[in-house]
């Protein structure tokens, strides 16, 4: 069976015109990261959504606009390079989470822990980077909305199918999952959920990390 | 009396015709790309207020149509172009069509209003201009080239799949939005999105 490891079209229609949320926008910029096929894909929505607007009717501007900004260009800086992103103890970060910001880790055990990706927790949204020695089990329940995930090190199974570094997994949660680390080493994954997680967040991480 | 068909296709097409008006500069004159050369290497005024009166409308009328109020809309139009103005040196015309990029700046400043509304403190939506490597140049089409196939390839898209990608690009409608918008299914959203775009593409691939 091969299952897709790639956002679907349409999310990355939605992350380019800026209607999906942040939270799962993180993690389809993890991927695009990893992954050269989905980056000409946006960049080709890119472009449409270009073409798009260079072909619409103009609203017309109010008298006095084009004043009004060639006065603010006096003030305004000109920049030659993005801002570098923050500086992260966590090596390996997707460009995008290391610019949100990560918040402290939670230990759990050796080799377990959680973090919160900072400025995500909007529209019902969390993420988080979730990390696991080899062979951890992850059962996959106590949470009821949409959850995307994105491999940053390391793969997880889950039943017949391998996920690995950079694969984006979008998890049905009427399914039952089980997923284990695999046993080539630890894994770190960038997790984005959707609505309440019965028990609250560390019900649902302890369940993941040990499976309880 | 009952509209045909055949009307309804007439209307569809005149529709399109509309929307998809020519916007190329007449010859000899500077393009946008140009212009955005021309202010990142010596701070060239002319070439702003060329490239304002181009765009400004254009994202006021982008804004608009996402219900973004006329006056906020015409403060964020004249905010995007300011930064068209103060990130001129990062245009790179090889990874992004001069609408494509203009595009990403007012979609940013939007997103970014949104937030502020909700939460004061939010950070600036990271797009793929921020973790984007070159191409190999077999990749990399001269950039108007691509632009002019872009732009004939949506003339060339059917009504129903061009009409699927104005929503998303113009309403900034989700795909599941638009479903409902449109009282059809969702995989007949997700399927004419795919299909416009695998359409694009090829048009692209042939060149």
């Amino acid at each position: 069976m091969t299952v897709n490891t790639h956002p679907p079209t349409e999310v990355l229609a939605d992350y380019i015109s800026g209607a999906l949320p942040m939270a799962p926008g993180l993690v389809v910029s993890a991927h695009a990261e990893h992954c050269p096929e989905c980056r000409r894909k946006l960049r080709l929505l890119e472009d449409v959504a270009g073409a798009l607007l260079d072909q619409t009717e103009g609203a017309p501007m109010a008298p006095g606009a084009v004043e009004a900004a060639l006065a603010r260009l006096e003030t305004a800086a000109q920049v030659s390079a993005p801002p570098a992103p923050e500086r992260s103890r966590l090596p390996d970060l997707p460009a995008a989470v290391a610019a949100a910001g990560v918040g402290f880790r939670r230990w759990f055990g050796p080799g377990r822990w959680i973090a919160p990706v900072k400025a995500t927790r909007t529209e019902g949204w969390r993420v988080f980077l979730i990390h696991g020695p080899a062979g951890a089990r992850m059962p996959f329940h106590g949470h009821s909305g949409s959850e995307f995930t994105c491999v940053l090190t390391g793969a997880f199974q889950d039943g017949p199918n391998i996920f690995r570094r950079g694969d984006f997994v979008e998890t049905d949660p009427r399914r039952e999952h089980r997923l284990e680390v695999t046993n080539e080493g630890p894994c770190l994954s960038l997790i984005a959920c959707h609505g309440p997680m019965r028990g609250g967040l560390i019900t649902y991480v302890v369940t993941r990390l040990f499976g309880v | 009396m009952a509209i045909t068909s055949q009307q309804a296709a007439a209307a569809t097409t005149r529709e399109k015709a509309n929307f998809l008006k020519p916007r190329l500069r007449p010859g000899g004159h500077p393009t946008s790309s140009d212009d955005i050369r021309r202010i990142a290497d010596h701070q060239d005024r002319e070439a702003f207020v060329r490239l304002f009166a181009d765009y400004a409308p254009r994202v006021k009328a982008y804004l608009i149509r996402h219900g973004v109020t006329a006056e906020l809309a015409e403060d964020l139009a004249q905010e995007t172009l300011v930064r068209v103005w103060r990130r001129a040196g990062t245009f790179d015309p090889d990874h992004a069509t001069v609408g494509a990029w203009i595009f990403t700046i007012a979609r940013n400043l939007h997103v970014d209003a949104l937030r502020r509304e909700q939460h004061p403190s939010r950070l600036e939506r990271i797009g793929m201009d921020d973790a984007t490597e070159p191409e190999t140049p077999a990749q990399v089409l001269e950039t108007s080239e691509r632009e002019r196939q872009v732009h004939a390839a949506l003339l060339d898209l059917p009504a129903d799949q061009l009409q699927v990608l104005q929503m998303a690009f113009f309403a900034g409608h989700t795909h599941a939005q638009i479903a409902r918008e449109l009282g059809m299914p969702l995989g007949t959203v997700k399927s004419r999105l795919r299909l416009a775009l695998a359409r694009v593409r090829e048009t692209l691939r042939d060149l």
